[in-house]
C-alpha cells in the first residue's frame, strides 16, 4: 500500500520528465533554454515550430494513448478475470483496423481514417456485447469467446484487405496495424478522454478490488456486479478505440504496464489505475521518442520500439518477485 | 432482525431442491443447515441472502423482500461467507479484511480510515492471525486464508451472517474456537447465524436450530434437539449411523 503511494509520486516525477525528453530530442535537438523559449512562445522560429507543431501534439498523443491503452488492459484483466487480456482482446481495434484500412484503400485519408476507425472499433464493441449476451447470463467465459472469435474475423478481413491492396499503400497500412503515432492528431482529444476515463475507473476502483474476488464476493459486499461488468466492459472499449483512433493498435502497453504494476506495487485499483495511466502514458512518450531517433531519419512504427524495450523490463521484473 | 421465507421455492435445471419452505430465523439463533453434497444448501444460502432470486415464494428480511434492499443496504445487514473465493490478482490479509468495510463506505473515499484498521486488526487478531496483515494472500495455507475470509466477515459486522462451511480447511482447534467465537461471539444488532457444516457433531454442539435438505425438495426444520435424531440423519446421508452416549451428550458416528 505504502509501496503503491511512493510509486505514484515517482511516475508522477517521470511523466514530465519523459516529456522533456520527447520535445528536446529529435532531428533538431534543443536545450532547455530553447524548449522553455518554444513552449512560451518566444523561441527562435524554427524551434518554435518544431516543438509547439510536431512535437508537443505528438507527445501528448503518446502520453494519452499509452494511458488510454494501459487503463483499458487493467479493466479488461479484471472484467475477464485473465491475466492475458489486453486492449485488443475483444476485437475493439480490429474493428477499428478494418474500417482504417477501407479508408486507406479507398484513398480517404485525416478524417475519415480518424472517424472511420473510431466507429469501426464502436460497432465491434456493440457487435461482441450484444452476440454474447444473446442467450442466457452474461458470463466473463462466453464474452471472452465471442470477443476473441471476432476479433478473428476481423484478422481475417484484415489479410484480405492487405492482400487486395496496391502496394503503394501497404506501408502505410502496415505502419497503421503496428501502431503509429507519426500521424496523430487530436492530442486534446485523447487526453479529454483519459481524463475522463481514470476519473470514472477511480470511482470503480473499490467495486473492481471485490470484483477481482469473483461475482458473488462483489454481490455479497454490495455491489451489482452484472452493472459492474456492463460499465467496465463499456468504458475499457471506449478507451481502447479512442486509442486505436489515435495511434492504430500500438502493441504490448496494455498488457504488460498493469502486469508490471501488479507485480511491483499490488492489486489495489486504487492505487493501481492512477500508477497505470502514469507509467503507460510515460512510457509510451519513451517509446516514441526512440522510434522517432533510434535511426533517423528513418521512422519506426512506435509499436515495435515497445515491444523491443517492454520485453526484456517485463521479464526482468518476472524473474525479481518469483525469487522473492 | 428477522429472516422469513414465504412458501419458498427453489430449483435447479431438471430439480427442485426445496419446495414451500415456510422459514422463520430470528434474534439470537444458530442455525445449522445439514444435507448431502448437492443437496442444496448453498444454493439456500445464496437465495437467502438475496444473491440469487427465488423461483417461487418470497424471502423477507424484517417483513420487507429483500430484493427491495438496495445492494449496499442489503450488505449492511447479510453477510456472506461464500463457499470459496476468486483470487484474479494477488492482494495482501489486510486489503482483503478492510475490503469487509466496502458497504459502508462512499464511492469516493480513498484512504481506509482509523476505525476500519483498527476494526480489520481486531478482526485479524479474533481468528489467530494478528501478524499476517502484510502478508501476501497466494502465501497463506488453506485454513489460514479461510480466515482471512471470516476476519473480513467480521469486519463487515453484520447482524445476519450467513456462512457457507466456515470451518473447510480448519484444523481441529481452529474449528472450535471459530464455531465458538461466531455462535457466542458479540454480534452487532439482534443478529443470527445459518451456518452450512458437515460435521453432526459440531453442529449439535453449536447450533439452537436446524435446518435438514434432503435433496429432493423436503426440508426438515426446528429445534435442534427435535429435528437431529438417527434415524433422520440416515435419510439425511443415506448412511446408517450409530448413535453413542458419552459425557452426558449424544453423538453420531457413521457406521
Amino acid at each position: 500500500m505504502q509501496r503503491a503511494s511512493y510509486l505514484t509520486i515517482v511516475l508522477l516525477l517521470a511523466a514530465p520528465l519523459s516529456m522533456v525528453l520527447a520535445l528536446s530530442a529529435g532531428s533538431v535537438d534543443l536545450s532547455l533554454a530553447q524548449l522553455g523559449g518554444a513552449l512560451l512562445g518566444h523561441g527562435d522560429d524554427v524551434a518554435s515550430m518544431v516543438v509547439r507543431e510536431l512535437r508537443l501534439p505528438r507527445a501528448l498523443a503518446a502520453f494519452a494513448v499509452g494511458g488510454l491503452l494501459a487503463l483499458s488492459g487493467a479493466l479488461l484483466q479484471v472484467l475477464l478475470r485473465n491475466p492475458l487480456a489486453d486492449p485488443y482482446i475483444l476485437g475493439v481495434s480490429g474493428g477499428a483496423a478494418v474500417a482504417a484500412l477501407l479508408t486507406i484503400l479507398l484513398g480517404l485519408g485525416g478524417v475519415w481514417l480518424v472517424g472511420g476507425a473510431f466507429a469501426g472499433s464502436l460497432l465491434s464493441t456493440f457487435l461482441v456485447f450484444s452476440l454474447s449476451r444473446l442467450h442466457g447470463a452474461w458470463t466473463q467465459n462466453r464474452l471472452l469467446l465471442t470477443g476473441v472469435v471476432i476479433a478473428a474475423g476481423w484478422s481475417a478481413l484484415i489479410s484480405f484487405i492487405l492482400a487486395v491492396s496496391p502496394d503503394s499503400n501497404l506501408q502505410r497500412m502496415l505502419f497503421w496495424l503496428m501502431g503509429d503515432l507519426s500521424y496523430a492528431r487530436y492530442p486534446v482529444f485523447g487526453m479529454a478522454v483519459l481524463g475522463a476515463g481514470l476519473l470514472i475507473a477511480l470511482a470503480l476502483a473499490r467495486p473492481l478490488n471485490l470484483l477481482a474476488r469473483g461475482d458473488l464476493a462483489a454481490a455479497a459486499l454490495g455491489e451489482n456486479p452484472a452493472r459492474l461488468r456492463v460499465s467496465i466492459y463499456f468504458l475499457a472499449s471506449l478507451l481502447t478505440a479512442t486509442a486505436v483512433t489515435l495511434a492504430g493498435s500500438v502493441g504490448f502497453v496494455g498488457l504488460i504496464i498493469p502486469h508490471a504494476l501488479r507485480l511491483i506495487s499490488g492489486s489495489d485499483h486504487r492505487r493501481l489505475l492512477p500508477n497505470t495511466v502514469l507509467l503507460g502514458g510515460s512510457f509510451l512518450v519513451l517509446a516514441d521518442t526512440a522510434a522517432r531517433t533510434a535511426i533517423a531519419p528513418t521512422q519506426l512504427p512506435v509499436g515495435v520500439l515497445t515491444a523491443l524495450l517492454g520485453v526484456p523490463v517485463f521479464l526482468f521484473l518476472l524473474a525479481q518477485t518469483r525469487s522473492q | 432482525m428477522q429472516l422469513q421465507t414465504h412458501e419458498l421455492d427453489i430449483r435447479v435445471p431438471g430439480r427442485t431442491l426445496c419446495s414451500a419452505l415456510n422459514l422463520r430465523v430470528s434474534a439470537g439463533e444458530n442455525w445449522a443447515v445439514l444435507g448431502a453434497n448437492g443437496s442444496g444448501k448453498t444454493t439456500l444460502l445464496h437465495t437467502l441472502a438475496g444473491l440469487r432470486a427465488p423461483d417461487a415464494g418470497a424471502v423477507t428480511l424484517d417483513e420487507r423482500s429483500i430484493s427491495e434492499y438496495s445492494h449496499r443496504a442489503r450488505a449492511r445487514y447479510v453477510g456472506v461467507l461464500l463457499q470459496d473465493y476468486g483470487d484474479a490478482f494477488p492482494s495482501t490479509v489486510i486489503e482483503t479484511v478492510l475490503s469487509g468495510r466496502h458497504p459502508y463506505l462512499s464511492r469516493w473515499r480513498w484512504q481506509d480510515d482509523a476505525d476500519d484498521l483498527r476494526l480489520a486488526e481486531q478482526a485479524l487478531a479474533s481468528v489467530g492471525l494478528e501478524n499476517f496483515a502484510d502478508r501476501s494472500l497466494v502465501t497463506l495455507s488453506g485454513g489460514e486464508r479461510r480466515r482471512v475470509e471470516i476476519a473480513t466477515l467480521l469486519t463487515q459486522d453484520p447482524p445476519i451472517r450467513l456462512l457457507d462451511e466456515p470451518i473447510n480447511h480448519l484444523d481441529l482447534r481452529h474449528q472450535i474456537e471459530i464455531l465458538r467465537l461466531l455462535t457466542t461471539g458479540r454480534m452487532r444488532g439482534e443478529g443470527f447465524n445459518m451456518v452450512v457444516l458437515h460435521d453432526v457433531n459440531l453442529a449439535a454442539r453449536f447450533c439452537t436450530h436446524a435446518l435438514l435438505l434432503f435433496g429432493n425438495g423436503e426440508c426438515l426444520y426446528g429445534k435442534l434437539a427435535e429435528v437431529l435424531q438417527a434415524e433422520v440423519l440416515e435419510r439425511l446421508y443415506g448412511y446408517p449411523i450409530r448413535q453413542i452416549e458419552a459425557e452426558g451428550r449424544l453423538f453420531y458416528t457413521p457406521a
